[in-house]
C-alpha cells in the first residue's frame, strides 16, 4: 500500500519535471476513520471518513509554486502539478528556496497498531457510549454537551527529485468530551477534556470523561475573589498554552529569522531558570508526533530546545537551515494540503524535584490553574486572560473554586523566575510536561 | 450532478436523507519580511451523506463522484445510523417542516476572484508587506496574506429539497511588527467580505490597510499596560460583533440550549438593556457584502433573519431542521458544514447588535472615564454567556476627552449582564468580523458587527 504511494509521488515528480520544475516533492496521505459523537446528554452520530490528499511542491529557476488535491486520480493530480508548475511563473526567486538532498531513514516501531485500524462502528460507538455513561455517572448534576471517540489510521509517502523517498504507516486514537454541571440557576463553566494515543492499550477515554465530570461539579461552588498579587501554580495543560507554546514560537527558526522571536541573538545564553530543560523527540516510540521522516522527507533529530535555563537549539527545515547555514534538524511539519511550515514534534520538560502538594504548600495566597483562556502574544510575551477551571490557594491549602478570575503578565520574564516544577508529569497529546510555580503574578478577581 | 446525488440516496430506506457535493477552490498566498511563504492552489471535492434513521443519524463521506462510490457511502451511513440508532435512550423527534430551497444561488459579486490573476493578487501581497516595512525603522518585521474561497455545492435531500449554489469569499490580512527596548508590538489590520476582489478592497485598498496596520502598531509603541478592574467602555464595532457572536450567540444555538447554556432558561425574559436588539442573520444588512452571508444552509432551508433579544428580551434560538422539531420552532437556515467531509451543525452567519441613535463624538463627550475599546482580537466565551476577549488598544477617557493608550488588555464578564449596562449605541454600523473564522468541531465563515457601544466590564492588565 505504501508502495503503491510512493509510485504515485514518482509520477507525479516525472509528469513536474517534465513541465521544466527543476525540483518537484510530492507529499501523499490516505486517511480513513470512524468517529462517534455525542451531544446534549445522547449519542449523535456514528460517521465514516475515507479521503486521500497529495501536496505538490516544485521549484524553477527558485521560485516556488504549490498545488495540493484530496484525490490520488492520475488526471487530478496531473492538473494540480501543472497548476504548482504555473504559479511558479510569477513568483520571485528566492536563492534559499531548493528541496532537501536524502538522508538515512530509520523505521520506527509503535506508529501503527493493527488493533485500531480493525476497530468497527460497533466499538467506535460502544467506547464513545462509555465515556457518555461515565461522565453522566458521576452525578446527576453533569450535563455533557458533546464530545467523541475517532479511530484513525492511513499511509503517508513522501518523494522529491533529488531521490528522497519515505513511507510509513499509521494509527491513532482521539477523544474529546465537553460538559458543565448545573444546579438550580447556577450553570458552571464549559469545560473540556481530550486525548490521543498511538496504541488501543492506552485508551484514556473514560478517565477524562470521569475526570471532567468530577470537574464541573467542583466549579459549581466558584466564587468570586479579590484582585492581588500571588503565586500561580500553571497545570501542565495552562503550562503549554502559556509557557511552551510562545518558547516554540520563539525557536521557530523562521520567527528567528524574521526578527520577531525574542530568542533571536539569544542562543547559548539564559533565558529562563536553572531548572527548565525542554526538548524535543520526533523519534521516540509511539509518540503521537514521531515519524522516520518530517514534512520534507529529512529524519527528526532529537534536540534540546532549553537546557537547564540555556537556550540550545532552534527549530529548522531546510529552507531556514540554508539561509543559517545549517542543517536542517528535521522540523518540517504540516499535512500535504500546504506548503512545510515549522513545529515541534513531541515535547517533554523535564520534571522538577518538589511534589504538587510541597508547590501548593508553599503558596501564601494565590491560585491552581486548570485552564488558560486568552491571549498570550509570543512575540511580546504578554499574556491575559481567564483563569479556568481553578481553585484558590491560601496559607498553602487549596480552597475552593474561583471564577471570574484575569491573570496576566509577561512570560519571558516570568520563565527567568519558575520558583518550581512538580516532580508529578503528565501527557497531554504529543507533550509531557509537570506544573509550572510562578510567584508574583497579578490576579484580578471579578 | 443533482441526479446522481438523488440517485444515491433513492435506494435507501429511511427517515430522512440528504447528499451534498462541494467543490472547493483555495488560493492562499503569503509574504513575510520579503520573502513569499506560501503560494498554494488547492482544490477540494467530495460528497458527503448523512441518513435519520430509527431516530438517529448516521453521515459518510468520500472523495470521489463515481456512482459506486456514492452508493456506498449512502449504505455506510445508513448502517451507522442504524447501529448509533441502538445505543440511544431517546429517540430523535424527526425534522420541522422548513422552507426548501429549489433552485440556483450565485453570490453577487464585483471583479470576479476567478478573473482576477495570480499574478495580481501576488502583486498586491508582496507591494503591501513591503511598504509596510518601509514606512518606520522600528518595524522589524510584516507579514500580508491572502485568502479566497470559492464554494460550488450541489445539495438534494430526500423530501424535495434542492439547491446548487456558488460562493466566493476572500480575506487580505496584515501584521507589523515593532520592537523597542526590548518589547515586541503587532499591529493587525484585517478584511474579509462574501464578494469579489472589488467588494474586498470597497472601503480600504490594499495599501491602505497595511499602512493602517503598521501605524497601529507604532502608537501601540508608547502605549502603557492597563491596571484591572470594572470600569466603563465603548467597544467598538469589531468588539459588539465578537460579543454577540462569541459571548451571546453561541449560548442561543439551539444544540447548546438543550444541553443547558445560559440561554435555556432566558426565552421572554429580559436579559439586556432595551437598547439592545441582536440579530443573526444570511444575508448582509446595513452594509453589503458580511462574510458570513448565505442564502440557503446545508439542509436546503432559506436563510431567515432571526431575532435573539429584541428590545433587551430573549425571543429566539438558532436552529437546523431536528432542534426546531424540539422546540416546535421553524428553521432558521443555520445548519452548516464546512467542508464536505463535515455534518451540518447550528452555526451563526452575520450577527451583530442594531445600531442606535449616537454619534461616537458624542459618546466619547459623554463618558466621564471609561476606554475606548478598538481591535478585537481572539476571544472565547462559555455555555454559562461568560467571556474573555483581547483588545489591541484602549484609549482612556476623562472628562469626555480621549487620553492615553493601552495595550495587552481583555475584557471579560457574563455577556448578558454586561449587555445589561449598555446605555447607548452609536448609529454608524461597521461589520468587522470577516477576516476570522469560527471554531465549533469544524470552521465557518461568519461575521459581526455593530455600531459603538457603552457597558461596564471587567478590564484586565497587568
Amino acid at each position: 500500500m505504501q508502495n503503491d504511494l510512493l509510485d504515485i509521488c514518482n509520477r507525479v515528480i516525472k509528469i513536474g519535471t517534465g513541465l521544466g520544475a527543476g525540483e518537484v516533492e510530492v507529499f501523499v496521505t490516505r486517511h480513513s476513520s470512524i468517529e462517534a459523537g455525542f451531544e446534549n446528554n445522547e449519542m449523535k452520530m456514528a460517521k465514516r471518513t475515507t479521503s486521500s490528499a497529495a501536496g505538490i511542491r516544485v521549484f524553477r529557476n527558485r521560485s516556488l509554486g504549490f498545488a495540493s488535491v484530496n484525490s490520488l486520480e492520475p488526471e487530478r493530480l496531473e492538473k494540480a502539478v501543472k497548476e504548482a508548475v504555473a504559479l511558479t511563473k510569477n513568483a520571485p526567486a528566492d536563492a534559499n528556496n531548493g528541496l532537501p538532498e536524502p538522508r538515512p531513514l530509520q523505521p520506527l516501531s509503535g506508529l501503527f497498531d493493527s488493533r485500531i485500524a480493525a476497530l468497527g462502528e460497533e466499538e467506535v460507538l460502544e467506547r464513545a457510549h462509555k465515556m457518555l455513561t461515565s461522565a453522566s455517572g458521576v452525578d446527576p448534576r453533569v450535563s455533557v454537551d458533546g464530545g467523541r471517540f475517532e479511530a484513525a489510521h492511513g499511509s503517508k509517502a513522501i518523494a522529491n527529485s533529488f531521490g528522497i523517498e519515505g513511507s510509513e504507516e499509521f494509527s491513532a486514537i482521539y477523544s474529546d468530551i465537553g460538559a458543565h454541571a448545573i444546579e438550580g440557576s447556577i450553570v458552571s463553566s464549559l469545560d473540556f477534556r481530550f486525548d490521543g494515543t498511538r496504541t488501543i492499550l492506552e485508551d484514556n477515554s473514560e478517565r477524562i470523561s470521569v475526570e471532567l465530570a468530577e470537574a464541573t461539579v467542583e466549579s459549581l461552588a466558584a466564587k468570586k475573589i479579590e484582585s492581588h498579587v500571588g503565586s500561580v501554580i500553571f497545570s501542565p495543560l495552562a503550562a503549554i498554552e502559556v509557557f511552551i507554546s510562545p518558547i516554540f514560537f520563539s525557536v521557530d527558526a523562521n520567527n528567528v529569522q524574521k526578527g520577531v522571536s525574542r530568542f533571536r541573538d539569544k542562543q547559548g545564553e539564559i533565558v529562563a531558570a536553572e531548572m527548565l530543560t525542554v526538548t524535543d523527540d520526533g523519534t521516540i516510540q509511539g509518540g503521537l508526533s514521531s515519524s522516520a521522516f518530517d514534512r520534507e522527507g529529512i529524519p527528526h533529530r532529537p534536540i534540546k530546545i532549553i537546557n537547564e535555563g540555556r537556550l540550545g537549539a532552534f527549530l529548522y527545515d531546510s529552507y531556514t537551515a540554508r539561509k543559517d547555514g545549517v542543517e536542517s534538524n528535521g522540523h518540517a511539519a504540516g499535512s500535504p494540503r500546504s506548503v512545510p511550515t515549522i513545529d515541534a514534534t513531541n515535547v517533554e520538560v523535564a520534571a522538577g524535584t518538589s511534589t504538587l502538594d510541597d508547590l501548593v504548600s508553599s503558596v501564601r495566597r494565590g491560585l491552581l490553574v486548570h485552564r488558560f483562556s486568552g491571549r498570550v502574544d509570543p512575540v511580546s510575551g504578554d499574556f491575559s486572560g481567564v483563569a479556568k477551571g481553578s481553585k484558590s490557594i491560601e496559607a498553602g491549602s487549596i480552597r475552593g473554586a474561583v471564577r471570574e478570575t484575569l491573570i496576566s503578565g509577561n512570560v519571558y520574564e516570568m520563565l527567568t523566575r519558575l520558583s518550581g516544577l512538580s516532580r508529578e508529569s503528565e501527557r497531554i497529546l504529543d507533550h509531557r510536561l509537570p506544573h509550572f510555580a510562578v510567584d508574583g503574578i497579578s490576579i484580578t478577581g471579578g | 450532478m443533482l441526479d446522481e446525488l438523488r440517485r444515491a440516496i433513492e435506494s435507501l430506506t429511511c427517515t430522512y436523507a440528504d447528499a451534498r457535493y462541494q467543490i472547493r477552490d483555495l488560493l492562499s498566498i503569503s509574504v513575510a519580511k520579503g520573502d513569499l511563504e506560501e503560494v498554494n492552489a488547492s482544490q477540494t471535492t467530495g460528497v458527503g451523506i448523512r441518513v435519520l434513521k430509527n431516530g438517529s443519524w448516521g453521515f459518510a463521506s468520500v472523495n470521489s463522484t463515481d456512482a459506486k462510490d456514492l452508493l456506498q457511502m449512502a449504505k455506510s451511513a445508513e448502517r451507522a445510523a442504524e447501529l448509533t440508532a441502538i445505543k440511544r435512550k431517546t429517540k430523535s423527534e424527526g425534522l420541522a417542516e422548513a422552507k426548501l430551497a429549489k433552485g440556483v444561488y450565485m453570490s453577487q459579486v464585483k471583479g470576479k476572484l476567478e478573473d482576477v490573476t495570480t499574478e495580481e493578487k501576488m502583486k498586491t501581497v508582496v507591494e503591501a508587506e513591503k511598504l509596510m516595512r518601509g514606512m518606520d525603522s522600528r518595524i522589524v518585521s510584516a507579514r500580508c496574506s491572502y485568502n479566497e474561497i470559492i464554494d460550488r455545492k450541489y445539495f438534494v435531500s430526500s423530501d424535495g429539497g434542492w439547491f446548487e449554489m456558488y460562493d466566493s469569499k476572500p480575506e487580505f490580512r496584515t501584521a507589523a511588527i515593532c520592537m523597542a527596548g526590548g518589547e515586541a508590538v503587532v499591529g493587525l489590520e484585517a478584511i474579509g467580505v462574501t464578494g469579489g476582489w472589488k467588494d474586498l478592497f470597497s472601503k480600504n485598498d490594499p495599501l491602505a490597510t497595511a499602512k493602517t496596520a503598521v501605524s497601529k502598531a507604532i502608537r501601540l509603541l508608547d502605549a502603557s499596560h492597563l491596571k484591572g478592574g470594572r470600569g466603563t467602555v465603548i467597544l467598538d464595532p469589531g468588539l459588539v460583533g465578537l460579543i454577540s457572536h462569541e459571548a451571546v450567540g453561541h449560548t442561543v444555538e439551539a444544540d447548546f440550549v438543550k444541553s443547558g447554556s445560559a440561554a435555556k432558561q432566558m426565552m421572554g425574559k429580559k436579559v439586556a438593556s432595551e437598547l439592545v436588539t441582536l440579530v443573526d442573520s444570511g444575508e448582509s444588512e446595513y452594509v453589503s457584502g458580511a462574510a458570513g452571508t448565505l442564502p440557503v444552509d446545508d439542509e436546503g432551508v432559506i436563510s431567515r433573519k432571526i431575532d435573539i433579544i429584541k428590545r433587551g428580551v430573549m425571543v429566539g434560538y438558532l436552529h437546523d431542521r431536528e432542534t426546531a422539531k424540539t422546540f416546535n420552532a421553524e428553521p432558521t437556515g443555520n445548519a452548516r458544514a464546512f467542508s464536505y467531509n463535515d455534518e451540518p451543525i447550528i452555526r451563526m452567519r452575520n450577527t451583530y447588535i442594531e445600531p442606535g441613535d449616537w454619534k461616537l463624538d458624542e459618546l466619547i463627550e459623554d463618558t466621564q472615564h471609561g476606554y475606548l475599546l478598538t481591535g478585537a482580537m481572539n476571544g472565547e466565551a462559555d455555555a454559562n454567556a461568560e467571556f474573555m476577549f483581547a483588545v489591541q488598544e484602549a484609549r482612556e477617557i476623562t472628562k469626555g476627552s480621549l487620553g492615553g493608550r493601552f495595550r495587552g488588555v481583555t475584557i471579560s464578564g457574563n455577556a448578558f449582564d454586561t449587555l445589561s449596562t449598555v446605555d447607548a449605541i452609536a448609529r454608524e454600523f461597521q461589520w468587522d468580523m470577516g477576516s476570522g473564522y469560527c471554531g465549533k468541531g469544524q470552521l465557518a465563515k461568519v461575521d459581526g458587527g455593530g455600531g459603538h457601544l457603552r457597558c461596564q466590564v471587567l478590564l484586565g492588565g497587568r
